[in-house]
């Protein structure tokens, strides 16, 4: 943003959240700052009149905004982060523009400002946040979250404590691991797959992570995903609405929030990172790879750091699934795969594809489970007897498959993801490998060990 | 339409997809869409005309569309 047009007075939203581009969750933390819960973002929408809509927009710009316009976009298909620092976005086709919290204060842009009878101005309005079917509460609760008033935070903390002790006193080492998953539960509150990948202690949430999961899609209505900004897009002709389970079950365990309600474990992994759901399997849990390959497409054009795809088919590696993992390394993109359950057959594709990273199950004593595919297999995830989201009004399964170990994968991959920027495509592929877990087995059947949060 | 299967077309990257597309269109390849983030274009055609296709400048592959799963909803191995 120029120093030019920058409001002498700051606006009490953060300065993140000044601009147009500004993202939702930038909005939310904003207006939780401000201690805000009128629901407006802090950025207003101005409508013109009819038929007066190009001369408003130059208005703006005359105005010493920089304007960008939907019509700049592929089919118009405008997103605000991508923007980049403009004071304005226009949407020409509508007759409305939007106008950052900044540059509005700084030109006396508001609800209240007089508009004069000449203008081309219709009305000024505030935005307001869109939320999911359920409330907004609970986003902003778990964004001002405290750890210290979160009595779960604080076992973990404990439990951290008491590890370092026993390892210490040499009580940790040696011995077969295994994770008692009872005792776990009660004191960690969270699954055996998220112990043993050692999420609990991980102090990342995927925060500002694109995270895209294709699948069956997602019950948009869980009241586990309530309030979290879900994009979703079908590739198979049936609405997102998971009405199968696998879908909901992996994007609960890659993307899954930390605070289920009541006693329910924690079974989700980045919790705050931005949902992609694309709907590449029907309800009937198949699809066409013409399908599934859309959904890559499209998760490589949202740039999401990391696309989990617990599905497959049999047959040696497919030179389309291959060049399409390439286009995601190219772009900052990850794409993990399931092996495949026809073990100790060999990886199905697209997992088989060396561009994609493969996932191998591991049971709860850490061993390959039995189903699991042999051959190329990068690394390992929990898949035996997986807790996580399901359908309404079932809302939590248990289920085993390498469909259940790749999204530990992916969320854990998001984790990463989210310590630096550097980590992306290749970059990415190669920090969960170097600070994957050793396990005593083949590397055709475990890669280079049980994945790990940092 | 052409009649005939579905098949997934794999390019290489240093062609334009817009000028691949319409050789393969004058190749008889009717095409159904044009992923440019992954340089894939899908479609339909005859069996005996894929020979044809593969010599399209620009195509690398070309493979039958494939049905792709995960087990049904009761199984308990997904």
């Amino acid at each position: 943003m120029a120093t030019k047009s920058r409001p002498k007075k700051k606006p009490r939203a953060s300065a993140a959240a000044a601009a147009a581009s500004s993202s939702v969750e930038e909005l939310l933390l904003a207006a939780l700052e401000r201690g805000d819960d009128s629901f407006e973002t802090g950025r207003y929408l101005v409508t013109f009149k009819e038929g007066a809509a190009e001369e408003g927009m130059q208005s703006l710009g005359t105005q010493g905004m920089r304007v960008a316009s939907a019509r700049d976009f592929k089919e118009q298909a405008a997103t605000l982060e991508a923007v980049g620092d403009a004071d304005a976005v226009v949407f020409p086709e509508i007759g409305v523009a939007l106008v950052g919290s900044g540059p509005a204060e700084a030109r006396g842009l508001s609800a209240f400002a007089e508009v004069a009878a000449d203008s081309a101005i219709e009305s000024i309005d505030p935005e307001y946040f869109v939320f999911l079917a359920g409330t907004a509460d609970e986003y902003f609760r778990s964004l001002g979250e405290e750890s210290e008033s979160n009595p779960r935070e604080y076992l973990r903390g404990f439990m951290r404590a008491a590890e370092t002790i026993a390892k210490d006193l040499g009580l940790g080492a040696g011995g077969q691991a295994q994770f008692d998953t009872e005792v776990d539960a009660q004191v960690l509150g969270a699954t055996w797959g998220l112990v043993a990948c050692k999420v609990p202690p991980s102090l990342r949430s995927g925060a500002g992570i694109k995270v895209a999961v294709l699948d069956t899609g997602l019950d948009l209505g869980h009241p586990d995903f309530a309030g979290r900004p879900i994009i979703s897009q079908t590739f198979c002709g049936q609405p997102v609405q998971d009405l199968h389970g696998h879908g909901t079950h992996t994007a609960g365990t890659a993307t899954g929030t930390k605070t289920p309600a009541g006693t329910t474990p924690r079974y989700g992994i980045a919790f705050r990172s931005l949902i992609h759901i694309g709907k590449v399997l029907t309800n009937s849990g198949s699809g066409s790879m013409a399908g599934v390959l859309a959904g890559m497409n499209w998760a490589i054009a949202n740039r999401c750091a990391v696309i989990s795809m617990s599905l497959g088919g049999p047959g040696g590696p497919q030179p389309a699934y291959t060049a399409a993992g390439q286009s995601a390394l190219n772009n900052g993109c990850l794409i993990i795969a399931a092996a495949g359950n026809s073990g100790p057959g060999p990886t199905g594709s697209p997992a088989n594809s060396p561009t994609i990273m493969s996932v191998a199950s591991l049971d709860k004593n850490l061993t390959p489970s039995s189903f699991s595919c042999r051959g190329k297999i990068e690394i390992a995830g929990p898949g035996r007897d997986v807790f996580s989201s399901w359908p309404r009004p079932t809302r939590y399964k248990t289920i085993s498959g390498t469909s259940m170990a790749t999204p530990h994968v992916a969320g854990c991959g998001a984790l990463w993801a989210e310590t630096s920027p550097a980590l992306r495509g290749v970059a990415l592929r190669n920090r969960l490998l170097a600070t994957a877990r050793p396990l005593p087995f083949p590397v055709t059947q475990v890669g280079r060990g049980l994945v790990q949060a940092p | 339409m052409a009649k005939g299967k579905k098949w997934i077309v794999t390019t290489s990257g240093k062609h334009s997809l817009k000028d691949v597309k319409k050789k393969l269109t004058e190749s008889g390849f009717a095409v159904d869409q044009v992923l440019d983030e992954i340089g894939i274009i899908t479609g339909t055609s005859s069996d005996d005309n894929v020979e044809r296709l593969r010599k399209v400048a620009g195509v690398t592959d070309v493979s039958p569309d494939e049905q792709v799963d995960i087990g049904p909803p009761d199984s308990p191995i997904q």
